[in-house]
C-alpha cells in the first residue's frame, strides 16, 4: 500500500506543477485576455484554419486566442448547454444551417448584424438570421474516380443511383450523426417531396455499400476502393489534387440542383470577451480570412473575390444550387425518425 | 471503519455518471416499444454471435499463445503485441483493411460479427490463456504422466475445467459488442440499429436525452440481469502455475499470423500512401512527440485509478455479496452518456482532461475487469483471509501478506489492458478533451481532414505508445515479482 500511495502522490504532484506552471505560464502572458474559440478540431488542427487566423488577429488584438475543441456541431452544442459558462467560450464557430434552430432553442446568442455583407448571391438565404454568420459553404455532390467499375452517366441524376450497376456501389453517412448525411436526406425530401422522397431512400437502402458515421469515414472507405461514389463535397477533388497531387478523383455534375451547405459563427451572450470575438469574427470575414479558411477548409469563401485567382475560381459550379434551408428541430427529428424506420425496415 | 466505507465509496464511484443523469431527466420520455425492441434485439443477436465467434477463435489462438515457450520473452511478446494490436489501431483503419480482404462484404449481422471476431479475438486469446495457464497447472502434469493425449485432455479435463472462465471471457466480450458504436452504425446495415446507436441518436437529438437515459438504463438492467444468471452455480479452481506447453498447439499461431498477415496487407497500403506524404507531418512533429507522451501519461494515471479500485477491494478483502453480485452484473450506461456526465461534474479547463478521461475509462471497465476474474481470484482468497484473522492478523498485515502479493499480478495485467485502452482512446477523450493532446485524438482529426493515409502513418505511432504503456506496466510487475 505504501508504494503505492507514493505512486499516486508522484503523479498528483505532477499535475498540481502542470497546473502551476499552466498559471504561471498565464502570467508570462502577461495581462492580455484570452478569448476562447470553441470550434471543431478540424478547424483548430495544424491543417485547419485556425491557427494562421489566429495569428493574424492577435498581431492586431493585444490578446491571446485559445481553441476549445469538441468533435462536431452536434457534440459543441451539447457542451455548450452543459457546461454553458463554465466552458467560456466567446465564439462559436462550425454548426451548419441544420443546427441553428436546436442552437438557438439550447442557448442564447448575442443579435449580430450583418445583413449589409455583399455575401455571394448563391447563398444570400443564408444571412436570414439574426444571430450566426455564414463564414464558409460547400456544395455537395457525388465524386467518382477515374475509371470506376461501372459506367456513370453525366449528369447523374438521382434515379439512376438506384439502377442496378450502382448496387452497393456508393458510400453515405448516417444522417443521424454525420451533417453531410443529414443534407443527402433532405436533399432528396426537398427534390421528390416527402413522400415520393422517402420512397426513393428506401429504395437507396439497397444501393449504399455503407453509412458511415462521419464523412472522414465514408470519404475513407471510397479511396480504399469500397466504393465508386460517395457523396461529398465539390471541392474534395481539388484537395486530392493540390494536397495529394492526385487527380484520378472528380465532382459529378448532377440533374437535380445540388445541395448547399453553410457554416456559421455565433457569440453565446455567456461570452467573456464580446468585443474581441467580435473581431475576431470581422477577421473570418475580410478577404484574407477568407482565404485562409478557403484554402485551409477546401471550402468556398462567402466572398467571391476571395477566390479570385485561385484554383477554387477554377471548379466548375454549373451546378444549379438549391437555396439553403432552416429546418425547425423537430421538422429534422421527425425527418430522422421516419429514416431510422425506412433503415429498419429495409433489413439489409 | 474503512472496510465499510470502501465498498460503499466504489458503488456510488460507479454509479456516479446515474446518479449525475437522473438530475438531467427533467420528464420520463419513453422511446416507442417497436423501436427498443428492434434495437435490442439487433443488440443481443450481434453481441451474442460475435461474442461466441470471438471467444471460439480466441480459444484456438490461445493455444498458441501457451504452445510457446515462457522462456522465448521476444518471441511471446510480439504474440501478445499480434493478440493485442487491434485494439490500438484506429476502428476506421482496421475496417478498411477488413473489407478490402472480403468482396462483397456482407452488411448486417453477419458484417458486425465478422468485423468484431476480427477485431477482438487476439483479446480474447490472451484472456483465455491467462487463465488456462493458472487453471489446467494444476491437472496437466499428472494427464501428462498418465499418458492422456491433448485432444482427450481438451475434451474431457481442459474445457470443463475452464467453463467459467469461458463463461465470464464470453459476458465480457458480449457486454462489449453490446455497447459498440462504430462497427454497427458502418457494417450494421438495417440491423446496425442498436442500442447504443439508438441512445446516441436520441442524445444527439433530442433537446433533454430522457429518451437517451431511459434506453441507457434499459441496457444496463439488460447486463445485470444477463450477469447474474450468467454467474450462478460457478464451481472453484485453486490456480496452479504449471508447465502446460504440451496443451498447446501451433496451430494457433498459426492462425493468428495468417489473420493479421492478411490484416496489415490492407492497413499497409494506407500506410505506404502515408509514408509518401510524411512531410506533411513536420507540421505535428513537436505535438506527435508531445501526444505520444500524453497518450502515456493518460494511460497511467488510468492504471492508477484501476489499481486503487482494486486495491480497495484487496483491503476490503472478503467482498460483501451485495458488492459483488453489483460488480458482477452492473455495466456503465453508454460511453456517450457517462463522458457527458463528466462534463457535468468536473471543471472544462484542459488539465482535468488528465483526471477526467481516466475517471470515465475506471467507471466504464472496473466492473468487466471484476468480472474478468479479479472477483473470483479475490474469492479464492477468503479461506487464507478468515485464517489470518483467527490468527489475530491485523488488516494491514493481511492486505499485505497475504491478499495483495497473490493478487496483484493479475490486478496489474488487467490494469495495463485497460491502461493501453485509454492509451489509444480517441472517442471518450474526444468528449471529454478541449485540445488534440493526445495522439488519438490526431489520428482522428487527420481522418476527419481528408489525411487517413498520414493518420496510418500516426497509428503507428499510436501503436508504438499503447505497447510502450502495456509494456512498462508490465515489466514493472515483472521487476516487482522478481525483486518479491
Amino acid at each position: 500500500m505504501k508504494h503505492f500511495v507514493l505512486f499516486i502522490a508522484t503523479v498528483f504532484t505532477i499535475l498540481f506543477i502542470a497546473y502551476l506552471n499552466k498559471n504561471q505560464s498565464f502570467l508570462v502572458h502577461d495581462q492580455k485576455p484570452t478569448v476562447k474559440i470553441f470550434t471543431y478540431s478540424s478547424f483548430s488542427s495544424k491543417w485547419g484554419p485556425g491557427p494562421v487566423l489566429k495569428e493574424m488577429f492577435e498581431k492586431t488584438c493585444d490578446c491571446h486566442v485559445d481553441f476549445l475543441e469538441g468533435a462536431d456541431a452536434g457534440i459543441l452544442l451539447q457542451r455548450l448547454k452543459i457546461e454553458g459558462e463554465k466552458l467560456g467560450a466567446d465564439l462559436v464557430i462550425g454548426l451548419d444551417q441544420y443546427d441553428l434552430q436546436k442552437a438557438v432553442v439550447q442557448s442564447n446568442w448575442r443579435t449580430l448584424e450583418f445583413s449589409n455583407l455583399d455575401i455571394d448571391p448563391q447563398i444570400k438565404a443564408a444571412l436570414k438570421n439574426e444571430f450566426f454568420v455564414p463564414y464558409d459553404w460547400g456544395v455537395l455532390t457525388f465524386v467518382t474516380r477515374d475509371n470506376p467499375s461501372i459506367e456513370i452517366p453525366s449528369p447523374l441524376s438521382l434515379d439512376q443511383l438506384l439502377e442496378k450497376p450502382f448496387f452497393r456501389k456508393i458510400a453515405l453517412q448516417d444522417p443521424r450523426t454525420s451533417s453531410v448525411g443529414l443534407q443527402f436526406v433532405m436533399w432528396v425530401l426537398k427534390i421528390k417531396g416527402e413522400e415520393a422522397g422517402y420512397k426513393y431512400l428506401s429504395q437507396m437502402m439497397r444501393q449504399v455499400q455503407s453509412f458511415s458515421p462521419s464523412w472522414s469515414a465514408s470519404y475513407g472507405l471510397f479511396k480504399s476502393g469500397q466504393a465508386d461514389l460517395v457523396f461529398s463535397y465539390t471541392t474534395s477533388p481539388l484537395y486530392n489534387q493540390i494536397e495529394e497531387k492526385n487527380t484520378h478523383f472528380k465532382a459529378l455534375e448532377m440533374v437535380e440542383p445540388n445541395p448547399v451547405q453553410v457554416e456559421f459563427v455565433g457569440i453565446p451572450t455567456s461570452c467573456q470577451h464580446c468585443d474581441l470575438a467580435e473581431k475576431f469574427l470581422n477577421v473570418m470575414l475580410s478577404v484574407e480570412g477568407q482565404k485562409v479558411i478557403m484554402e485551409k477548409n477546401y471550402m468556398l469563401p462567402v466572398f467571391k473575390k476571395a477566390a479570385e485567382g485561385t484554383a477554387f475560381e477554377k471548379i466548375p459550379i454549373p451546378f444549379r444550387l438549391m437555396n439553403v434551408q432552416f429546418p425547425t428541430v423537430s421538422d429534422i427529428d421527425r425527418i430522422l425518425k421516419r429514416w431510422s424506420d425506412l433503415r429498419r425496415e429495409s433489413n439489409l | 471503519m474503512g472496510k465499510k466505507i470502501i465498498p460503499w465509496g466504489i458503488s456510488l464511484f460507479l454509479l456516479s455518471p446515474c446518479i449525475v443523469l437522473v438530475f438531467l431527466l427533467h420528464h420520463w420520455a419513453m422511446p416507442s416499444w417497436g423501436e427498443l425492441f428492434w434495437a435490442l434485439g439487433n443488440s443481443i443477436l450481434q453481441s451474442f454471435f460475435s461474442a461466441l465467434f470471438a471467444l471460439g477463435l480466441g480459444f484456438v489462438v490461445a493455444l498458441g499463445a501457451i504452445r510457446l515457450s515462457p522462456e522465448r520473452f521476444v518471441l511471446k511478446s510480439i504474440f501478445d503485441i499480434l493478440c493485442l494490436v487491434t485494439q490500438f489501431i484506429p476502428v476506421v483503419v482496421s475496417l478498411v483493411a477488413i473489407l478490402n480482404l472480403i468482396e462483397p462484404f456482407p452488411n448486417g449481422i453477419l458484417g458486425m460479427v465478422i468485423v468484431h471476431v476480427f477485431l477482438n479475438f487476439g483479446l480474447a486469446a490472451i484472456l483465455l490463456s491467462q487463465h488456462m495457464k493458472t487453471v489446467w497447472g494444476e491437472t496437466s502434469d499428472m494427464a501428462r504422466t498418465l499418458g492422456v493425449t491433448r485432444f482427450l485432455y481438451w475434451r474431457k479435463a481442459g474445457l470443463p475445467l475452464i467453463k467459467k472462465e469461458l463463461g465470464l471471457i464470453f459476458l465480457y466480450l458480449f457486454s462489449l459488442f453490446f455497447t459498440s458504436f462504430s462497427v454497427p452504425l458502418i457494417v450494421g446495415g438495417g440491423r446496425g440499429t442498436t442500442l447504443e446507436i439508438l441512445i446516441y441518436e436520441k442524445m444527439r437529438l433530442s433537446l433533454d436525452w430522457s429518451a437517451a437515459v431511459v434506453l441507457a438504463w434499459v441496457q444496463v438492467a439488460f447486463i445485470f440481469i444477463l450477469s447474474f444468471l450468467a454467474i450462478r452455480n460457478r464451481t472453484n479452481v485453486t490456480p496452479r502455475n504449471a508447465n502446460i506447453q504440451w496443451l498447446g498447439s501451433y496451430a494457433g499461431v498459426f492462425v493468428l499470423l495468417i489473420l493479421m498477415a492478411s490484416l496489415f496487407a490492407g492497413y499497409s497500403s494506407g500506410l505506404v500512401e502515408g509514408w509518401i506524404q510524411r512531410r506533411d507531418l513536420s507540421l505535428y512533429m513537436n505535438d506527435l512527440g508531445w501526444g505520444f507522451l500524453n497518450s502515456i501519461m493518460l494511460g497511467l494515471i488510468t492504471f492508477v485509478f484501476v489499481m486503487v479500485i482494486f486495491e480497495g477491494l484487496s483491503w476490503v478483502g472478503i467482498i460483501p455479496e451485495w458488492l459483488d453480485r453489483f460488480l458482477n452484473g452492473y455495466l456503465a450506461p453508454s460511453t456517450s452518456l457517462t463522458c457527458f456526465a463528466f462534463l457535468i461534474l468536473l471543471p472544462a479547463e484542459p488539465i482535468w482532461s488528465y483526471f477526467k478521461i481516466p475517471l470515465a475509462f475506471v467507471i466504464l471497465s472496473a466492473p468487466a475487469l471484476y468480472r474478468m476474474g479479479f472477483g473470483e481470484r479475490l474469492k479464492d482468497l477468503h479461506h487464507q483471509i478468515e485464517q489470518a484473522k483467527i490468527l489475530g492478523a491485523e488488516d494491514g498485515a493481511i492486505f499485505n501478506e497475504v491478499t495483495w502479493p497473490q493478487i496483484k499480478s493479475h490486478a496489474r495485467f488487467l490494469g495495463a489492458l485497460v491502461a493501453t485502452w485509454a492509451c489509444g482512446d480517441f472517442a471518450v477523450a474526444r468528449i471529454l478533451s478541449t485540445k488534440d493532446f493526445t495522439l488519438g485524438l490526431i489520428t482522428q482529426t487527420l481522418l476527419s481532414t481528408y489525411r487517413s493515409s498520414l493518420a496510418s502513418v500516426v497509428s503507428v505511432l499510436l501503436l508504438l505508445a499503447c505497447l510502450s504503456c502495456f509494456f512498462l506496466i508490465m515489466g514493472w510487475d515483472y521487476v516487482d515479482r522478481r525483486k518479491s
